[in-house]
């Protein structure tokens, strides 16, 4: 009689620990980023890009980001339909994942869809040697930087040491430090311009000369445009354009990438 | 010693060399005379001339090719000098195969030749050739009394099919090779003349033997094919032949151990003389076709020829392939042969013919397509050649091949014309576009707004490298400095070698060893002043501390402190007895601080430097 009691006992036990294991790794699961991403694929297969989207943006207010993640969101806004904020999730992307093929053409056929892109043409020279740095990810030229900095050292040790050694000391140490500075500048504009870069997610915005409601109209934005916010007032954005031109948009109607 | 007799040697030689090519060559001294290694010989075999001039080596080889009833081949020259009793003589011989071309006998010679305008003349010698043919019952049986040429054993013969041949016809040639009662071997292919026939290679020649006359030949039959490309009489050959006929050597003179070996050990004593042959050549006369009753399809086949016509498949959707199978078989110039006609090509799509040529027969294939539904059999077929036999045009014509063409089922029938598709300009490829599939893989997932340039932690790391950049600079200033700066080096070192006598005298005291302990105090001090001041520490004593640290700033106090210690170790070599350990503590202390001090006072003079 004692002996089946025990029995029981022991088997109601070893059922609720392992019941309570399922759930518990169940939950583990679904707190699983990459369970969560596979879920999202799977939506984004079915058609289902809303939910997609849902379930990929759980990622996100977790705190966590991946190149990956904001390609799929872009892709999923993109069949949605929704061509700024497309544009939005791959310039994200871009952030991450420069060099991605995938992602460069997906970002140029979706800025094809933008209605009146504003072409630049000439470019400063600047610019074009910072373009240089495009495949580079933050942390790849952060790392990049790090490197020459301690290369610079590491030159400059030797040229104490073997002092009449080296010839042409100076053109090469000014080069590495050359070298040194446009990366260091070229590192502080992606900071500086990734935290002002946004693209209009609205269908179109009117630019103001004031961020007034009734201001006059300075130029029209389009969907997936891509602009740099100088200022912030209120619910207004002073914007710049990439053409130079500058004016307020309400701020709703944009997004910082 | 070995180089010496080596250039004596050498030395000798030469001035022998000199001597022997210097010596002229008179008259009275050259004796010409040839000799045969035998004086009867078969046809078949080869006997050796040597031709001999005692008194000069400097003699060149005869030309002997006109030698009556032989072939002759010059072998090459034998020189010989000797020294006997100091007496020198030369001699040369040059010797020569001959080969007989009859039987009987023969006198070789006198031979004459000038020399620096003398004539010599040499001896004669006699030869008889017998028949080989005789020599199997030489002893038996009586011989022959008639003349036998070396052409009655071995002789080429040109033999062809026909000696009136139309053009294009083919015909057999053969060049029969005959030999009778000798050996040959080497044989080479014939060759011969023959403007206006194209001819085919000799294939691999047929041996077999035949009797003629009473005698028994053996034949290497070379066989091919020739036809006539031009009309008119044409000269075929002579053809010739080149082979070896091996013969039994009875060589005498000169002998060697080679020669036994080359000629004799391996063969038996035999060898082998070239030889060339020719036949007679033949008169062909070729015709051309004649031009009455010639067939409008007639394009050049000539010979015996039948003709098989099959289709397949022989029931077709129209639209769809057949292939059209014509074989023309039989005998005859099969280049000449082309195509059969296809008479009437309505309702076909028609394609060149594949040709495959195979022994006595040439295949054509040919891809026909039917256009028609309403075809039921192919059209007539002919083929028109010239019986060689007969001597007229004959044509064949195969009809009544059936062919069963039947309606396509639904879709149009198009017979496309490759040389329009190609032609045809094509259409610009429209490509479509659209975005690329989603990322089945997160990749690397980081929190969000973490790079690595607001990462506190890098950018510590950032520092490390320039801490070891100044870290380093400065260790190798340092090092510089020592190398360069001995008196730096030495105030550095001081403190560390003072703390080692310190050190040992500490251990001399615990020891009581007072004569020890104040030996090594007064030797630390002395060093430390000498170190520490830049002065040679030799020259310190407790009378020449005013002079050694005059103006350095060193406290009076100190001073007389440093001078008591000296003092004491001075006193205490020449009497150690009034020292106790409590003494010798008390010293040590006064010695530490003494140091002490002066090591700050260092750091002040620094200070007060700077």
């Amino acid at each position: 009689m004692y002996t089946k009691f025990a029995k029981y006992t022991v088997l109601c036990f070893a059922l609720i620990f392992i019941t309570g294991s399922l759930l518990h790794a169940q939950n583990d699961q679904e707190r699983d980023p990459g369970y969560i991403f596979y879920k999202a694929n799977s939506l984004y297969e079915a058609g289902k890009y809303d939910e997609a989207i849902k379930i990929y943006s759980e990622l996100i207010d977790k705190g966590l980001e991946s190149g990956n993640l904001y390609y799929n969101i872009g892709n999923s806004y993109f069949k949605k339909g929704e061509l700024g904020r497309a544009i939005l999730n791959y310039e994200r992307a871009n952030k991450l994942i420069p060099g991605d093929s995938d992602l460069k053409s997906n970002y140029d056929f979706a800025l094809s869809k933008v209605r009146n892109v504003i072409s630049v043409t000439s470019v400063p020279f600047l610019k074009k040697v910072l373009a240089l740095y495009k495949s580079f990810s933050m942390n790849g030229l952060t790392i990049l930087l790090s490197a020459i900095y301690i290369i610079l050292l590491l030159v400059l040790f030797l040229f104490f040491i073997v002092r009449p050694g080296v010839r042409h000391k100076t053109i090469f140490a000014a080069c590495l430090i050359l070298f040194l500075l446009l990366t260091s500048y070229a590192l502080f504009d992606r900071i500086h311009s990734d935290n002002r870069g946004a693209v209009l997610i609205s269908a179109d915005s009117d630019a103001r000369f004031e961020p007034i409601e009734d201001a006059t109209v300075h130029f029209t934005l389009y969907e997936g445009t891509k602009i740099y916010v100088i200022q912030q007032k209120r619910d207004w954005f002073k914007i710049r354009r990439q053409d130079g031109k500058v004016g307020w948009i309400n701020k709703d109607d944009v997004e910082i990438i | 010693m070995k180089f010496s007799i080596a250039a004596t040697l050498i030395v000798v030689s030469s001035v022998m060399s000199l001597l022997v090519l210097s010596v002229p060559v008179s008259a009275a001294d050259v004796q010409f005379q040839i000799f045969l290694d035998r004086d009867s010989i078969y046809l078949g075999e080869s006997a050796q001339l040597s031709i001999h001039f005692e008194g000069s080596t400097k003699i060149l080889a005869m030309d002997v090719s006109d030698l009556e009833g032989f072939q002759s081949r010059y072998l090459g020259p034998s020189t010989r000098m000797s020294i006997v009793n100091g007496k020198m003589s030369s001699s040369v011989t040059h010797i020569y195969s001959l080969v007989p071309v009859k039987t009987g006998k023969f006198t070789i010679g006198p031979l004459s030749f000038e020399h620096d305008g003398d004539r010599y003349t040499s001896n004669k010698v006699a030869i008889e050739v017998l028949d080989s043919a005789a020599r199997a019952g030489e002893h038996s049986q009586q011989k022959k009394t008639h003349e036998i040429q070396l052409e009655d054993r071995i002789f080429l013969e040109m033999d062809i099919s026909k000696s009136r041949l139309y053009l294009n016809e083919i015909a057999q040639l053969h060049v029969k090779l005959y030999v009778n009662s000798m050996s040959v071997r080497d044989v080479q292919y014939p060759q011969y003349n023959h403007e206006g026939f194209s001819v085919e290679d000799f294939g691999k020649p047929r041996e077999y033997q035949v009797n003629r006359a009473g005698t028994r030949y053996s034949v290497l039959d070379f066989q091919t094919e020739i036809f006539a490309t031009k009309t008119g009489e044409f000269k075929l050959g002579p053809a010739s032949l080149k082979a070896n006929i091996v013969t039994r050597s009875n060589r005498q003179i000169p002998r060697s151990s080679f020669n036994d070996f080359f000629r004799d050990g391996f063969f038996g004593g035999y060898e082998s003389t070239p030889i060339e042959i020719a036949s007679d050549a033949l008169t062909i006369e070729a015709l051309s076709l004649p031009e009455e009753n010639r067939p409008e399809d007639f394009k050049g086949a000539i010979g015996n020829f039948q003709l098989d016509v099959s289709v397949s498949p022989d029931k077709v959707k129209a639209g769809d392939p057949v292939t059209l199978y014509m074989i023309v078989s039989g005998t005859g110039n099969f280049n000449a042969v082309h195509s059969p006609v296809i008479k009437n090509k309505e309702g076909f799509k028609m394609y060149d013919p594949q040709i495959k040529l195979e022994p006595n027969r040439k295949v054509f294939e040919q891809v026909l397509i039917p256009t028609d539904d309403n075809i039921e059999k192919l059209p007539d077929i002919l083929f028109s050649y010239f019986d060689t036999v007969k001597g007229q045009y004959k044509t064949i014509v195969k009809s009544n091949v059936m062919l069963k063409v039947s309606g396509a089922d639904k879709e149009e029938i198009t017979i496309l014309d490759p040389s329009s598709i190609a032609e045809r300009p094509l259409k610009k490829e429209v490509l479509g576009r659209d975005i690329i599939y989603i990322k089945e893989s997160p990749g690397d997932i980081v929190i969000r707004d973490q790079y690595l340039y607001n990462n506190p932690v890098f950018l510590a790391l950032q520092l490390l490298p320039l801490i070891i950049f100044i870290a380093g600079v400065n260790f190798h200033k340092k090092r510089e400095r020592l190398s360069s700066d001995k008196g730096y080096a030495r105030r550095l070192a001081a403190p560390r070698k003072a703390k080692k006598g310190i050190r040992q005298a500490e251990e001399y005291a615990q020891k009581n060893m007072a004569l020890d302990f104040h030996d090594a105090v007064f030797r630390t001090l002395r060093d430390y002043l000498g170190n520490r001041f830049h002065v040679p520490s030799g020259g310190i004593t407790a009378e020449a501390l005013d002079t050694f640290l005059a103006g350095k700033g060193i406290d009076k106090h100190i001073l007389d402190r440093l001078k008591n210690i000296f003092n004491e170790c001075d006193m205490v070599r020449y009497a150690p007895s009034g020292i106790n350990e409590t003494k010798m503590h008390n010293t040590l202390r006064e010695m530490k601080e003494i140091i002490d001090y002066l090591e700050r006072h260092k750091d002040e003079e620094v200070r007060g430097k700077r």
